[in-house]
């Protein structure tokens, strides 16, 4: 797995950088599952496209859609270390099992 | 690809529109000289259907711009003396906000805010009493982009007019979707954008003004005649259109009015009401906090609304990227109103209807809006 690029979304007042990651395939399940070992896994598989919301206290909330190329991480502080650790734990794959919220 | 951000900009245009604009691309500049423009003149084409459109007799009183943004500049910049107080409301934009907290900032003005958000919209008692000796403009949205309410226009004039102030009036969402009478208002100065409902293309726009107002020039260029003057000529609307004209914009901002003129400005709307009538009959039942306006009074068809337990911008991510449905989250460019509101900082979810949405499109969007809701 290979972060391909990332681009800046917003700055907002309070310090909160938001950026989009695009990576070298699809969004999978078993990536998801990679993602969420980083924090709070939440997982919505009833809709169109199954969407996840990852938090890591204080760190980042990463969220996506399944079978995009490329997903959100809203930064809360210290971005540019935040991401550099992120971008080696998604180019390390493979992840772990996850489970379901919803109806 | 369902899309319901039209009161950001509209799409699709009317086939009419990409038509203007083609041929306006394609066809032969008539001449590089303005005043020279014989046959069809594409800028005395426009004035004359916005004249139309708002019922105004003066097309020389009509400047042709990139859009409301510049128009209010044109007349925050324009209008307002050396010192002054202003008025403004909780309902605006940032295209009034920010020229006024500029100024304020600058020491340039004082500026007095007043709420808007309540059923009835402005309170022109209140508005009156904020009127001081040296207040010298009045800066009102008529329709906001946030909750779709359309403050009452003849209540509001008659104050300014009765001190002799003029009213920036900020038509971007109501031209197009409400009727507008802007006839025998000395007054007014109205600002308008061109692609929302009026369907033109984005960069398109203008202002409109009243008889008793003068505009002094913010923006100085060629304006095509008296070229051997120092000063822009004092000639009306050339000198506050000086540049190169956005003649396909223009074109098909003429195509777009002629549209609305033609379904009808109240037949376009109903279809927009029927619209909200349809998606806010789902919220409030199903649990979603409605923030904006009822179906009857909502002709702009823009539907503002939150979840508790939900981001708004949560739930703008999943209906944009899991079901394809194109709308807008966030203040919308109007921190204040959501201060009123309650809905600061996070915002709300904006649905913005235009006459080319189907009520299967709004099915598609509330079996998205209740899978968000059976998820806890
Ligand atoms: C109420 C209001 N005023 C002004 C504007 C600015 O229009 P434009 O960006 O076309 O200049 C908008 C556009 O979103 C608006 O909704």
């Amino acid at each position: 797995m290979k972060v391909l690029q990332i681009r800046t979304v917003e700055v907002c007042l309070d310090g909160t950088v938001i950026r989009e990651i695009r990576i070298d395939r699809t969004i999978t399940r078993e990536f998801i599952g990679h993602l969420g070992d980083t924090g709070l896994l939440e997982y919505f598989p009833a809709f169109a496209r199954p969407f996840f919301r990852i938090t890591r206290a204080g760190a980042y909330v990463i969220k996506g859609v399944e079978g995009e190329e490329t997903f959100r991480v809203v930064y809360l502080s210290d971005y540019e270390t935040q991401e550099e650790l992120l971008r080696k734990h998604i180019e390390s794959l493979p992840g772990s099992e996850i489970s379901e919220i919803g109806p | 690809m369902i899309y319901f951000n039209n009161a950001a900009t509209s799409y699709p245009k009317p086939p009419p529109v990409t038509a203007a604009v083609l041929q306006n691309i394609e066809g032969v500049p008539v001449s590089i000289y303005r005043e020279n423009v014989t046959g069809m003149n594409v800028l005395d084409g426009c004035r004359g259907a916005v004249t139309d459109l708002f019922h105004f007799k003066d097309p020389e009183r009509v400047v042709l711009c990139s859009g409301a943004t510049e128009a209010i500049n044109m007349a925050v910049f324009g209008i307002l003396p050396e010192r002054g107080h202003v008025i403004t409301t909780t309902n605006e934009h940032n295209a009034i906000l920010r020229p006024l907290f500029h100024l304020e900032d600058r020491g340039a003005i004082t500026l007095d805010v007043l709420p808007a958000t309540s059923p009835g919209g402005i309170s022109c008692p209140d508005l009156e009493q904020k009127i001081r000796d040296d207040t010298c403009l009045i800066a009102v949205n008529h329709a906001s982009n946030v909750t779709g309410q359309v403050q009452s226009l003849d209540p509001i004039y008659e104050v300014c007019a009765s001190h002799e102030i003029p009213l920036l009036l900020d038509v971007s969402q109501s031209a197009g979707s409400t009727g507008i009478d802007l006839s025998g208002r000395p007054y007014l100065v109205a600002a308008f954008t061109g692609h929302k409902s009026l369907f033109g293309p984005p960069g398109t726009g203008g202002l409109v003004v009243g008889e008793s107002v003068r505009i002094i020039p913010w923006k100085f260029g060629g304006t095509g005649i008296r070229s051997e003057l120092r000063s822009m000529p004092d000639l009306r609307p050339s000198s506050l259109e000086p540049g190169t004209p956005n003649y396909p914009g223009i074109a098909g901002l003429c195509a777009g009015i002629a549209f609305v003129v033609e379904q009808g400005v109240e037949n376009l709307s109903k279809i927009r009401m029927e619209l909200v009538r349809h998606l806010a009959g789902y919220l409030g039942p199903a649990g979603y906090s409605v923030h904006s306006v009822d179906a009857d009074e909502n002709p702009c068809g823009i539907v503002s609304f939150c979840r508790k337990g939900w981001s708004c911008e949560d739930i703008g991510y999943v209906l944009n990227h899991s079901y394809d449905i194109r709308l807008r989250t966030g203040l919308h460019c109007a921190p204040l109103i959501h201060k009123d509101l309650g809905t600061y900082p996070d915002g709300t979810v904006r649905v913005s209807f235009s006459p080319f949405n189907t009520h299967e499109e709004v099915d598609t969007l509330i079996e998205a809006l209740e899978t968000i809701r059976g998820c806890k």
